[in-house]
């Protein structure tokens, strides 16, 4: 080997690395494997696959599984027809979590709810604002595209009014320049109704009345959301034009029998917007426990195992209360209880342990609810007591508390039902009535002759209870503190929570959600929490 | 390693010794003395030990063998002997041949240490360097070489992390100078190891800490945290050994806690469920299932922790060949491990080859290559075993021994934790091939070229599968496996430049020039399947269904630019320079380079003419470094905006759908810089009887690259920011002291004591309307809100102070009740609020050891204690409401009830007890003998016969006991994370 041959080639070699590694292409930072928000806010393709992941956020709450999956339930546990036994859910409805600014309920769940929905409101925004300056989009695409973002920012904006009040709105998507800009006020109440009613009728002009991707919003579900927010503003005018648009499109109309609302997937004349769930498909979403929370614990009863039938399994965490139970129970032929929509007795069917004196198929009759005996009425409360069918999954295991199954969120009977309230305003009692008995004679009720606040209240509370609008009703039509007062929970089971009576709890400023501290912090020093608290 | 400073002397002697020789053997009558001259060590030859005529300069040296052969005057008595890095001995002349056998010196002030990028003297160390003392190391039984290091160097904190067989610890030098990564830089030869226990204990030969600025800098990036070279053994000239060792480990559960139970768990359940104002008792048949009733009544009970753990072996094999020739030498080694888990169908199996040569190919060219290969098993018991929690009123077994799937009765969720165990493979395979060459080229007598190439492929397939019958893979899943692939590439190729320009006596000067190109890439691929037509194949078999296909590429690149010079004068006065130019790909466009510089003077007082002769002081030597170093522990992606997949199902079918992450990028990131200043004594006194290290170090982390909190409105949750300076400093202290150094007997006892302050100087210099600086929430693991503020560390919890248990008769807040948790109301206000929580530390006081080693002929004793003092920690198993109602099991506390009121623990109560967090909070100091270890050599005369060179037999005890209050199996774990061990380890080692 000669040495100057070595020589040259050491040289060579670190000149040649040097040089190599000069290129700033080297350090160049790159994604190997995942999307980039270049791409998904400036092209076409990516704006649409932004889009399916706003569903996809949407989805989300009701995919939390922690606390015994009590998140996607609270505005349940919290309304005037819920009986809260037990689980941190419970906590809720009994007002010993979510009423300070920094208790457990507020830290974790109230905190959860703020971030979710202004996530999907900078998501939105970022699409708007893509869509608008993206080239090489067709404009009916284009406007799709906007006006389902749109939907999703203004029911997001909606909720986030409702529940916290003093809220922030902005329709420009965060960058990290303006990421700590810090808000010094809230936005004026006609800021966020101009914004509200500016998308949805953005969205109405240029959605479909129907989709052929079940689970988009359309026309019919951006009108039914128009209507719940002119009812807010008590425009009633406005709110009986939307529903009657909806009702009178011909594209939908009330299932024939309450026992079909809820079966399978939804997929039905009845159902306006529906969260999307598939088994066993990528996209297909995660599990709920929202039946397990809301089906008593029967099984737990001699001669009673875990069936389909009686509702497949649960924990009775929340459930329905003696006040809407009574309700239901005002026409006797009211088939709502009657296993369509709720479960009002749990069967005998397990030969092998059944209780002397019982056959199998007999109402499970075992404990008394108004017992004196606390042990006694707990066991009924427990086992007994009646529950919710409106998120069982008949495809789960009986003793599976993983379901996956659509989620309803507005349906046409309650666009009846908000249509009723506004004709009977406008003193359209004709209309109000007719809207009205369509919901009460689909469920085999006598139809009512005249219609107040009251009746359509008590009507709602059948039609609709456990599916997340009740809070808010009592809330807009001024009530929730009265109702809640009067109503919330059982006598009996109230005087025995150790951190006192909800009913005694409760107080007017609790009608707004408290702005977790967390989250106040992070705005600017004058931004206003809720009063109250 | 040692051999490398001995050529010189050697010669110099060697030629005098020559000279010397003939000059006496003219002039007096002679007669000739020969004998081997042996290490302690291992009993092998020391080629080139002096031996020499005492009294005279008259002396030879040893040869390759360790033979001499010396002509002395015929009235000679006496020869002394000396190797480098051994105790002087003194013999006396016989007609036989000698047998000479030379002691290590424990404080061998003459040791080479291996520094960044080349070798030092120990005695010309200018920068904070601790060698661990290796046999003390590798006294404990396990592949998790982060334990070895526990307790053997000041300053440097070991927190286990995994009790599992194949587990790992978390490094900690000198405190947490960052919130992105802690870990310090792992140097194996030369190269950077991502996982320390990629090493087999059995081939280590040295293992240095590098901790301040000045040892550090020359790795520039990543070096924040402090460096750890280690060397594995090379091919020595001479003839071939062959060494064998071999241990076996019996593990059992080490505990400070019991259970409740049955009998316990149901008044457990009774108090909870008592009416809290009036006392009374619910009936058992509300409280209680019928299942729970019966068990109640039969007595039926059950221990889950008996059932469940069991004792565990584990077996170390290890073969080892060296030896070579003037231009070859080669060492190579096989070593088996295995090892179960005290959780049955837990375990960890690997096998391990390696091969360390070195060729000189001329005088100018040599070559060095380094060979690892491995191949492990990995296997974890089943998830959702939480076997503590689960009711001790259950029915675990059949009456035929069958086990029941659920034990507290068919309508309970609880699966036997049994029958998942039996029902769960978890197995991860990895392979990991290492290959290291490096070709040194001398361009001149003192300059010289290294080429270093590296590249690393690490591959691992986990296969995970829970059967039909698993509660994971039951109800209509039919089956559910996971399988993962991991590929992880790892390349480093450096230029090194070695210039040594010789000046004079006076006068050293030598500089290094290292230019490196690294870049780490991992890609992962994940997919699940469910549907399986049948148990037999596991997660090999067909399946119906595919979920959660993932595809994950990580990438991470560095570029480094560095130059060290180091200049000595008349040996006394040392100085060392560095600088360090890193760009690394994970920053911002604009800031990728960081630049490093460092600076270190060091003064050997006790070679100044007023110390030279001193009989007390035998070393002095004044050490101050200051410099800096770069971490970029950050992920990959944090500059750039990066999309969730988040697909969704219209009608059925699935959409693909993105969304921005919650993770704001921040285009603007850049190197998180730590300065250290460092001063350090070392010193040796009264003829080396006591040897020590005194440092004192201030470290401050500027540009802290921290996970800030965006508002929610902004619908992001966090973003990474540089902001901020975090401040550690700390006092180290080392003390040797050698009692007792005679061939026959030796006894030595060890100090290490380690402070560490760590707080927050500044954040993000925001302040509220008093002007005090703003507090900063940030995201810890698993999305866990902490806090930092200015002036606390950043260890802590924050939450209120426990301040005991309200009693009756005390003035007790509504809703709450005597039992329940009291907390101190910081600001009298009467209400509990974030107002009054405070900042509790969540690190140690200080930590030591003492160690003490003690030799008699051929046995030897080391004890090893190690003490951890002030260590807060939150107890989860304390602040679960759960377990207040006595719906779950846990650790047996004597709880609060009216008729015996504790101040201690709460009252059970059935629904959710408030303030346990604060009450968690426990004390996790401990003291713990980590090991004993007895060992034997067997005399030589006795195993030649058997042609061995030399055998050890010894016994080693680990965790033998450990002293506490916190209820755990390890003060450093909770009691739901792998239950540590105490093992009793038997082992051999043979040398042929």
């Amino acid at each position: 080997m000669k040495k100057i041959f070595n020589y040259k080639k050491s040289i060579w070699l670190v000149c040649t690395l040097f040089i190599f590694v000069s290129c700033e292409e080297f350090l160049q930072e790159e994604l190997l494997s995942d999307t980039s928000v270049d791409f998904l806010y400036n092209t076409p393709e990516g704006l649409e696959s932004a889009v399916v992941g706003l569903y996809s956020i949407n989805r989300n709450l009701y995919e939390q599984t922690w606390w015994n999956g009590a998140i996607p339930l609270i505005l349940q546990s919290k309304s005037d027809l819920a009986f809260n036994r037990a689980g941190e859910l419970s906590l809720f409805g009994r007002l010993r979590w979510g009423v300070l600014l920094n208790d457990t309920g507020t830290n974790g769940a109230y905190n959860w709810y703020w971030s979710h929905y202004y996530k999907m409101i900078d998501r939105a925004n970022a699409i708007i604002q893509g869509a608008e300056n993206v080239q090489g989009i067709d404009d009916a695409q284009k406007n799709r595209i906007i006006a389902e973002a749109k939907c999703i920012r203004a029911n997001s904006y909606f909720t986030l009014y409702r529940l916290y009040n003093n809220i922030f709105i902005t329709t420009e998507p965060t960058t990290p320049e303006n990421a700590f800009d810090k808000p010094e006020d809230k936005s004026s109440e006609e800021e966020i109704f101009t914004l509200l009613k500016s998308d949805l009728d953005f969205a109405i002009a240029n959605l479909e009345m129907t989709t052929v991707e079940f689970g988009r919003w359309t026309q019919a579900s951006a009108r039914h959301l128009r209507a719940k927010v002119a009812v807010w503003q008590q425009d009633w005018a406005e709110a009986a034009t939307q529903t009657d648009a909806v009702i009178n499109s011909g594209s939908y109309s009330l299932e024939p029998n309450t026992k079909d609302v809820f079966k399978g997937g939804l997929s039905r004349s009845e159902t306006l917007f529906a969260i999307q769930y598939e088994r066993d498909v990528i996209g297909g979403g995660g599990r709920n426990f929202m039946n397990w929370s809301s089906v008593a614990n029967y099984a737990l009863s001699p001669g009673v195992v875990k069936s389909l039938d009686n509702g497949g399994s649960g924990a009775g965490f929340v459930m329905l209360n003696s006040y809407v139970r009574n309700l239901l129970k005002e026409d006797p032929n009211d088939d709502r209880d009657d296993s369509s929509y709720y479960i009002s007795y749990y069967k005998f069917n397990d030969p092998a342990t059944l209780p002397a004196g019982k056959q199998v198929g007999d109402t499970v009759d075992l404990y008394d609810q108004f017992s004196p005996d606390q042990s006694e009425f707990n066991n009924y409360y427990r086992r007994m007591n009646p529950g919710v069918l409106k998120f069982l999954d008949e495809e789960a295991e009986a003793t599976d508390r993983n379901h996956i199954k659509n989620i309803m969120i507005y349906r046409l009977a309650e666009t009846y039902l908000i249509g009723a309230e506004a004709h009977m305003m406008n003193g359209n009692t004709g209309t109000a009535l007719e809207y009205l008995n369509a919901v009460r004679e689909r469920a085999n009720a006598a139809p009512k002759t005249e219609i107040d606040q009251q009746l359509i209240l008590d009507e709602r509370a059948r039609e609709l209870a456990f599916e997340g609008q009740r809070w808010f009703t009592l809330k807009r039509m001024g009530v929730l503190t009265e109702y809640l007062r009067d109503h919330m929970g059982n006598d009996n089971f109230n005087q025995t929570y150790s951190s006192g009576d909800p009913r005694t709890i409760i107080q007017e400023h609790m009608e707004n959600w408290p702005i977790p501290e967390s989250q106040i912090n992070l705005l600017g020093p004058n931004y206003p929490q809720n009063v109250g608290y | 390693m040692k051999s490398r400073l001995i050529p010189k002397k050697v010669r110099m002697l060697f030629s005098l010794f020559l000279f010397c020789s003939f000059y006496i053997a003219t002039a007096q009558s002679q007669k000739t003395v020969t004998g081997t001259v042996l290490s302690s060590e291992d009993n092998t030859p020391l080629p080139g030990a002096s031996v020499v005529e005492k009294g005279t300069t008259n002396g030879t040296s040893t040869d390759f063998d360790g033979k001499f052969s010396l002509n002395v005057a015929s009235d000679a008595t006496t020869l002394v002997v000396s190797f480098i890095g051994y105790v002087n001995q003194e013999v006396t002349i016989t007609n036989d041949a000698l047998t000479i056998t030379l002691i290590v010196d424990a404080n061998a002030l003459q040791e080479i240490v291996v520094v960044g990028y080349g070798t030092q003297r120990k005695s010309n160390l200018v920068s904070s360097v601790t060698s661990v003392e290796l046999a003390e190391a590798t006294a404990i039984p396990t592949t998790n070489v982060a334990e070895m290091l526990r307790g053997r160097a000041a300053g440097v904190q070991i927190n286990l992390d995994d009790a599992r067989p194949g587990g790992s610890s978390d490094i900690l030098i000198r405190g947490k100078v960052s919130l992105v990564g802690n870990d310090p830089l792992i140097i194996v030869d030369g190269v950077p190891y991502d996982n320390i226990n990629d090493v087999t204990s059995d081939d280590v030969a040295s293992i240095e800490v590098l901790k301040d600025a000045s040892a550090t800098a020359i790795y520039g990036a990543r070096a924040a945290n402090g460096v750890i070279l280690i060397t594995t053994k090379r091919g020595k000239e001479g003839k071939i050994s062959v060494d064998y060792h071999g241990y076996t480990t019996t593990q059992r559960l080490t505990k400070n806690f019991d259970l409740f139970s049955g009998t316990e768990f149901a008044d457990l359940r009774r108090e909870a469920n008592r009416d809290r104002d009036t006392g009374e008792f619910l009936d058992d048949d509300v409280i209680f299932s019928d299942f729970e009733l019966q068990a109640i009544a039969s007595g039926n009970f059950v221990n889950w922790e008996d059932l469940i753990l069991e004792n565990a072996t584990l077996q170390s094999h290890t073969v080892s060949v060296s030896g070579g020739t003037e231009s070859t030498k080669i060492y190579t080694s096989a070593n088996y491990f295995n090892q179960d888990g005290l959780i049955p169908s837990s375990g960890f199996e690997r096998g391990t080859f390696k091969l360390n040569i070195d060729q000189k190919i001329n005088e100018k060219l040599s070559i060095q290559a380094n060979i690892n290969y491995q191949t492990s098993t990995q296997d974890n018991e089943s998830n959702s075993i939480g076997f503590i929690s689960i009711s001790p009123l259950a029915i675990p077994f059949n009456e035929d021994g069958s086990l029941i799937r659920k034990p507290l009765g068919e309508n309970h969720f609880q699966i036997n934790p049994l029958w998942n165990i039996r029902e769960s493979i978890n197995e991860t395979k990895t392979n990991l091939t290492d290959v290291n060459v490096k070709g040194t080229y001398k361009l001149m007598p003192n300059l010289s070229y290294t080429l270093n190439a590296f590249s690393r492929n690490r591959n691992a397939e986990q296969g995970i599968y829970r059967t039909s019958l698993h509660s994971n893979g039951d109800e209509g899943i039919d089956g559910f496996a996971t399988l993962a692939t991991k590929l992880f590439r790892e390349y480093l190729v450096e230029n090194i430049v070695n210039y040594n320009p010789k000046l004079n006596e006076a006068n050293n000067l030598d500089f290094t020039f290292v230019h490196a190109v690294s870049e780490r890439r991992t890609n992962e691929t994940k997919i699940d399947k469910s549907g399986f037509a049948n148990d037999n194949l596991g997660f090999n078999g067909t399946a119906t269904v595919l979920l959660n296909p993932k595809r994950d590429i990580v990438r991470r690149r560095l570029v480094s630019f560095l130059g060290r010079a180091r200049y000595s004068y008349l040996d006394k006065y040392l100085f060392e320079f560095s600088a360090r130019a890193d760009a690394s790909s994970v920053f911002a466009e604009d800031n990728k380079w960081g630049y490093f510089p460092a600076g270190a003077f060091a003064w050997k007082m006790h070679e100044e003419p007023f110390l030279k002769d001193s009989e007390s002081i035998n070393e002095m030597k004044f050490r101050i470094s200051y410099g800096s170093t770069g971490n970029e522990g950050i992920d990959p992606q944090e500059s750039l905006g990066v999309s969730d997949d988040l697909p969704y199902v219209f009608g059925g079918v699935t959409s693909g759908g993105f969304a921005a992450s919650t993770r704001l990028p921040n285009p603007n990131l850049q190197w998180e810089t730590t300065t250290t200043f460092n001063v350090g004594l070392d010193f040796g006194l009264f003829n080396n009887l006591f040897t020590g290290t005194l440092e004192y170090y201030k470290a401050s982390t500027k540009d802290f690259l921290l996970d800030r909190f965006v508002p929610g409105i902004t619908g992001f949750s966090v973003t990474r920011f540089n902001i901020g300076e975090v401040e550690n400093k700390g006092f180290e202290a080392t003390l040797n002291t050698n009692i007792i150094k005679k061939e026959e007997l030796q006894w030595s006892v060890g100090l290490s004591y380690s402070t560490n302050d760590n707080k927050v100087v500044k954040l993000t210099g925001e302040v509220d309307e008093f002007g005090v600086p703003l507090e900063l929430p940030y995201t810890g693991p698993n999305f866990q809100p902490l806090r930092l503020a200015v002036g606390e560390p950043i260890n802590n919890i924050w939450l209120p102070q426990f301040d005991g248990i309200w009693q009756e008769g005390e003035d007790i807040p509504d809703p709450l009740r005597p039992g329940d948790v009291r907390v101190v109301d910081q600001d009298g206000d009467g209400e509990i609020t974030e107002e009054d929580n405070i900042f509790t530390s969540l690190d140690p006081d200080w930590f030591g050891s003492i160690t003490t080693t003690f030799s008699y002929k051929g046995f030897d004793l080391f004890v090893d204690f190690y003490i951890v003092e002030g260590v807060k920690k939150r107890n989860p198993f304390l602040s679960n409401g759960e377990f207040f109602k006595g719906s779950i099991n846990g650790i047996n506390i004597p709880y609060y009830t009216p008729e015996n009121p504790s101040t201690v623990y709460p009252r059970p109560r059935a629904d959710t007890a408030s303030q346990l967090f604060p009450f968690s909070i426990r004390d996790a100091s401990y003291s713990r003998l980590r090991t004993l270890t007895l060992g034997y050599n067997i005399p030589k005369d006795f195993i030649s016969k058997i042609g061995l060179k030399n055998a050890k037999i010894y016994g080693t005890a680990t965790n033998l006991f450990t002293v506490t209050d916190y209820l755990s199996y390890s003060p450093e774990n909770n009691p739901d994370a792998f239950p540590d061990a105490k093992g009793f380890t038997f082992g051999v080692k043979l040398g042929f």
